[in-house]
């Protein structure tokens, strides 16, 4: 756990762009909310891959997404209800039905479509929220945290020996 | 300014250059985009991996899924799979024969399937295109297959069961069942009777005794006359007299009432007792008779026309035919309910469900498996035969479309065979089916008819044409013409019957089978019905009448024997039994000479008698007294003095 979150203040720390740890950020969220062992989670495993998102972010906000999925899982699962049964998009939902892929993907049932349209939802909000604090925290709050007598007292605890042996890694 | 000042104040400047060169290095960096090319080769390394080793991972798990399922060697050639749309070809599979490890069970030369992957994952097996090339069943291997699970069924099972049709065959040759063979197959009455009678007899005869035992003997009777002549030779002299008489009329009239009332008893114990007797002697009387008509009507002894010469000819082909398709579908029938009951436990598995499903009509549902369009080539019974089939599952009703299918042959000397039909299978696992056939002008040239010790017939040459209807559901009805036509048999036979069939065929140039199979699936009535019989049925009218008159006779004087054997052994016992009938009448008739009446008729003769001396004996006294009243009184009386 003091690993994680080392490898996480050093990252946050690093040269990383900002983008790329937002991106991250982004697809932690869309894994977490759509669980990794569904299709959407493999298809995001392939695009962490491809893309140049941060790993550690990622792992790091996987569980913190996941966590806030299971806390919202009823409002989220409400909110696929109420998507699937608006008698406007029920044609559309019909139509999609008669797919194979939309049935394999089990988007038929209310949590998955709910967690579905709630991460796409949030891509850009949550991408857009995620670069401006990375870029804040690296302007003025690493200059300003560090001065804090608890960060110097942190510095001289096991955690931060941790976090050197990282960053020197 | 101190050394130290200075040693500080340099490497403050020193830092400074490190800075401004870091700086400068992250701003000649070139900015890092998007996609990560290490991962893009990484993903196209496990791609190609997977494309080209699919093959080899499909033929692997191909062969170890059928090893599994039937426990023998598979072989198969190849394997390629094709990405749009996805499937398989296989190359030369054969699949070994579990009860046989030197034949296949079947084997194709190459077989085309696509199939819907996604559908698969979601656990319905749906097989848009089926393509089969040379499909053949039981073919013979190159070398012995390997058995991979031990299976106790071995070679010499199938074996022995070849031995046994073999034996089988033999016993049934074609020649005239004997009396002997009649009267085993018969259920006989006369047995039955006989064994009645016996019973009967047993029963009334120890009832019958038991009441003789009760009856009055000789000496009784002898014991009622000297009462009887006693009581006629008593002379009544006083009233005590009359009164003794009294008493020894009474008690011979109870001794005679008495055994009055047993005979009667007894007699109505012989009355039913010979009923019985005689009902059962009768019943097996007439028992030969009945048994002879009951042999008749199981066989056509009266009528040599009805002797059905087409379905001896014919009956056992036409049974193979259909002991065929039923070996082909018992041997499909196991791996089948094993598949589909893997399918319903993989169904009954619960689900955890997060959320709600709400489910859509489907415009297309899918059965659990489903082969849309199939095309296979097989080869049965040495003849090559082309089966395209449509909407083949079993469970049609998921869908409402009916499986349809075509099988044609095509002879290499001309003449083809087409079958056609469509099939249900429904909800409830009822299975229907109906179709037609028909065929043109195909040569059968050596075709065997018969091959046994007794016959063997060959239709050495032919033409044929034929045309069908058939239709399941619950039960198979289906009727089927054949015409043959330039017909020429040969063959040999012993027996007389192999002979006047062979002579009878030597003159047939055409003949037409009508067939009729019907009923259950596994033990089908079949009736065959041809012109053949009335043209062979003359010459054997004669034959079969002459032979049939001898088998009569024996029959006939078998059954009679049956019978005298039982009344022979009865006759004395029922001679008596005759007696004892008449020994009651005597009785009878002895008893009714001391009858009551006429009993109480001798008291009274007594007493009138007694009475009538008694009359006489006053009457003389009254008299006497008067004439010596008159006496007396005419003492002193003188007329005319």
């Amino acid at each position: 756990m003091f690993t994680l979150i080392a490898k996480l203040l050093n990252v946050l720390n690093s040269d990383s762009e900002p983008k790329h740890l937002a991106l991250a950020i982004v697809l932690a969220m869309l894994a977490g909310f759509n669980s990794i062992m569904s299709v959407f989670g493999v298809f995001i495993l392939l695009l962490m891959i491809v893309l140049r998102a941060n790993l550690t972010v990622f792992i790091a906000m996987l569980a913190v997404f996941s966590g806030l999925k299971l806390l919202f899982i009823t409002f989220i699962s409400d909110f696929g209800g109420y998507l699937l049964q608006l008698p406007s998009l029920v044609s559309t939902w019909t139509e999609l039905y008669q797919a194979t892929w939309f049935r394999f993907s089990e988007l038929y049932n209310s949590a998955v479509m709910g967690q579905l349209v709630s991460s796409i939802i949030l891509i850009v909000p949550i991408y857009a929220l995620s670069y401006w604090l990375i870029v804040k925290y690296r302007l003025a709050m690493k200059h300003f945290v560090e001065r804090f007598k608890i960060v110097q007292s942190l510095k001289a605890s096991k955690f931060y020996q941790i976090y050197l042996s990282v960053q020197s890694a | 300014m101190s050394k130290k000042e200075v040693a500080k104040k340099s490497a403050e400047v020193e830092g400074q250059v490190d800075e401004n060169k870091e700086a400068d290095a992250k701003a000649k960096a070139k900015p890092k985009g998007l996609l990560r090319v290490g991962g893009i080769g990484g993903v196209a390394v496990i791609a190609a991996a997977v494309y080209f080793g699919i093959n080899p991972a499909a033929k692997f798990g191909l062969q170890m899924a059928l090893e599994s399922t039937f426990g023998t060697e598979t072989e198969i050639e190849a394997v390629n799979v094709s990405w749009s749309p996805f499937g398989l070809t296989i190359e030369n599979l054969q699949q070994t024969d579990p009860d046989n490890l030197n034949r296949n069970l079947f084997q194709f030369n190459q077989a085309e399937v696509q199939v819907r992957p996604l559908d698969y994952l979601m656990g319905n097996t749906v097989i848009d295109s089926l393509k089969v090339v040379e499909l053949q069943f039981d073919g013979a291997r190159a070398e012995p297959g390997v058995r991979i699970v031990k299976d106790d069924q071995s070679a010499d099972t199938s074996q022995g069961t070849d031995s046994d049709t073999t034996e089988n065959d033999q016993q049934e040759g074609m020649s005239f069942p004997s009396s002997k063979e009649l009267l085993a197959k018969a259920d006989l009455q006369t047995e039955i009777k006989a064994k009645n009678f016996q019973q009967v007899w047993k029963t009334q005869s120890s009832e019958l005794k038991s009441v003789y035992k009760d009856l009055p003997d000789k000496g009784s009777v002898k014991s009622y006359e000297q009462q009887w002549q006693e009581i006629e030779d008593t002379e009544i002299s006083s009233l005590d007299d009359l009164k003794v008489l009294k008493e020894k009329v009474a008690k011979l009239k109870a001794e005679i009432n008495a055994d009055r009332l047993k005979i009667k008893t007894a007699k109505a114990k012989y009355k039913t007792s010979k009923a019985e007797i005689d009902q059962a002697y009768n019943e097996l009387k007439d028992a030969p008779g009945q048994d002879w008509e009951s042999i008749k009507k199981t066989l056509p002894i009266d009528d040599p026309n009805t002797l059905a010469i087409s379905q001896l000819l014919f009956g056992d082909k036409i049974t193979s035919y259909l002991e065929q398709g039923m070996g082909f579908y018992t041997t499909a029938k196991p791996y089948l309910d094993n598949y589909l009951k893997n399918k319903k436990a993989e169904e009954a598995e619960p689900e955890v469900i997060v959320g709600e499903n709400i489910v859509f009509p489907l415009n297309d549902p899918l059965p659990t498996w489903l082969i849309v369009d199939a095309e296979i080539s097989l080869t049965l019974s040495g003849k090559s035969w082309l089966v395209t089939a449509s909407e083949i599952t079993s469970e049609s009703y998921v869908r409402n479309i009916p499986g349809e299918y075509v099988m044609s042959h095509v002879a290499k000397q001309g003449g083809s065979i087409n079958i056609e039909g469509t099939f249900f299978a429904a909800q409830d696992a009822k299975f229907t089916t109906d179709g037609k056939w028909n065929m043109s002008e195909l040569a059968v040239n050596n075709y065997s008819i018969a091959g046994d010790s007794d016959l063997s017939l060959e239709l050495e040459h032919g033409k044929l044409l034929g045309s069908g209807t058939f239709e399941y559901e619950n039960e198979l009805n289906s009727e089927h013409l054949l015409a043959f036509s330039e017909t020429i048999f040969s063959g040999n036979g012993t027996g007389d019957f192999a002979e006047i069939l062979l002579d009878s065929l030597s003159s047939v140039d055409q003949f037409n089978i009508n067939m009729n199979v019907s009923g259950k699936l596994k033990s089908p009535d079949l009736a065959v019905d041809s012109d053949l019989d009335n043209k062979v049925n003359s010459a054997f009218r004669a034959a079969v009448k002459k032979e049939f008159k001898k088998v009569e006779s024996e029959t006939k004087a078998e059954l009679s024997q049956k019978v005298e054997q039982n009344l022979t052994e009865k006759a004395p016992e029922l001679q008596k039994l005759r007696d004892f009938g008449k020994d009651l009448d005597e009785w009878e008739s002895t008893l009714k000479n001391k009858a009551e009446d006429k009993i109480d008729a001798l008291i009274d003769n007594k007493k009138q008698q007694f009475e009538d001396k008694i009359k006489k004996e006053a009457e003389d006294k009254i008299k006497d007294k008067l004439e010596d009243k008159v006496k007396d009184k005419l003492k002193g009386f003188k007329c005319c003095e």
